[in-house]
């Protein structure tokens, strides 16, 4: 079972990390998705139920705090957490560098997606220009994403039978 | 038994997965459709998210601030001078512009035009700045309790910035004008030529429904036009820094970059506008 508290106390840390990270360093100007991670990490451990109500909760507050259309990352997070899911019986998830490639396709992938669906709805902007920062996001936030994993899992996922699952 | 319990639980995890997929995906064509009313789930999120956004940021700008004061002061001097300049040029065109709102003032008096729209403001302070590549967004601490309604215009120093996309009771969203769902009614000043304000992501603004012959050209100042009510008349937008009549079609591009930065916000003041009854 995983312990609320906790949870709660580690996603504040992502979001005050992240928010430091990309407003003193860049000036605000990246802005580094690293709750993407933790609709990962639910993938990865948690049970399916509250897992994917986890990545929809997630998204859904995404969405409501910072996006100007509802529903872009609410779908992209669930997406993300099916991947993660389906990945997680096939292969083997604690390689760092496994992980970071992982997060740098998804992120990529959420970008393509919102690229798509801005182009659909605005022809007349030119999207093109934002694909190298997209693509220098992903990167970042994918090398970053091993160590958030790791610490997600140490503080979240108690061992049990030599092993960390919570299903 | 235990294989068919196994199904069983397996098509139950799969209907889940299917009905989450299919509840987001409605959700996102809802949020792309136009709607009135702010739902119930998103005053939540929102009203809950304040007051720690709120207490993050204003730790953000106490450090940003400590950083650029004392750490960062490379170019300051220079920075200082160009601003004297600025302000004593500003000051000089203030005054002429006093002049001519005087005038005006007076021939509106001889006309007995009267005001349509009446203003107040409330003062707001930015709990949250979201510069996403494809969305542009701010979270002020104020709501509808405080009087804040959904399309109130929101204004900085230099101008408009944005609308209020979404009230909760004590917090709201904003939507900037570089931001692509943004339109706003807007005019040259110069020509009184009409267009709509469009945001354009990182490349600032465009005015589209242009014909080629009218006549714009770069550093033309774009203001709103006021037609809908919700913008207050004659409120600057920014500076047009590129005309272009190439290609097909019958409209002309037009850059549009707005003065104000918008990574630097830290208060702002949303207008309500009312409609005075006719007599």
């Amino acid at each position: 079972m995983i312990r609320p508290l906790p949870f709660l106390l580690s996603l504040l840390a992502l979001v005050a990390g992240q928010a430091i990270l990309t407003d003193l360093l860049f000036g605000g100007r990246l802005r580094l998705e690293l709750q993407v991670v933790a609709a990962i990490f639910a993938g990865f451990y948690l049970p399916v139920v509250s897992g994917g109500i986890l990545s929809f909760v997630l998204g859904y507050a995404t969405d409501i705090l910072a996006a100007s259309v509802a529903g872009v990352h609410t779908l992209a997070y669930v997406i993300i957490y099916l991947m993660a899911r389906l990945v997680t019986l096939n292969i083997y998830r604690s390689h760092p560098l496994f992980l970071a490639l992982f997060t740098f396709l998804c992120l990529l992938g959420e970008g393509l997606f919102q690229l798509a669906l801005s182009a659909l709805r605005h022809p007349s902007a030119t999207p093109a220009i934002l694909i190298p920062t997209m693509l220098f996001q992903a990167l970042l936030a994918g090398a970053l994403s091993p160590l958030i994993l790791g610490f997600l899992k140490s503080t979240l996922v108690p061992h049990r039978h030599g092993k960390r699952r919570l299903d | 038994m235990l294989s068919r319990k196994r199904n069983w639980r397996a098509l139950g995890i799969g209907a889940f997965l299917v009905l989450l997929v299919a509840f987001s995906a409605m959700l996102l064509v809802d949020g792309i459709r136009p709607s009135t009313e702010t739902g119930l789930p998103a005053l939540v999120v929102l009203e809950a998210a304040a007051p720690a956004t709120g207490l993050l940021q204003k730790t953000l700008d106490g450090l940003k601030r400590t950083w650029e004061r004392y750490l960062f002061l490379v170019g300051l001097e220079e920075e200082n001078r160009r601003l004297k300049k600025e302000q004593d040029r500003l000051l000089a065109e203030a005054s002429r512009y006093r002049e001519a709102a005087l005038e005006a003032e007076r021939l509106r008096g001889l006309l007995q035009l009267r005001a349509a729209i009446e203003h107040s403001g409330i003062a707001a302070r930015v709990i949250q700045r979201n510069m996403t590549i494809f969305f542009k967004t701010l979270l002020i601490d104020k709501g509808t309790a405080d009087g804040v309604e959904k399309g109130d215009a929101v204004i900085a120093e230099a101008g408009i910035i944005g609308r209020v996309l979404e009230a909760s009771w004590h917090s709201a969203k904003v939507l900037l004008l570089v931001d692509e769902n943004s339109s706003i009614d807007c005019l040259i000043q110069r020509t009184r030529i009409q267009g709509i304000l469009q945001g354009g992501g990182r490349a600032g603004c465009m005015m589209k429904y242009v014909a080629k012959p009218l006549d714009v050209q770069a550093g033309d100042t774009v203001v709103t036009a006021g037609l809908a009510g919700r913008f207050p008349k004659g409120l600057y937008l920014g500076r047009v820094t590129d005309v272009s009549k190439a290609g097909e079609g019958l409209f002309q591009r037009i850059d549009v970059a707005p003065r104000t930065d918008l990574h630097r916000i830290e208060e702002v003041l949303v207008v309500q506008a009312r409609r005075e009854s006719p007599p």
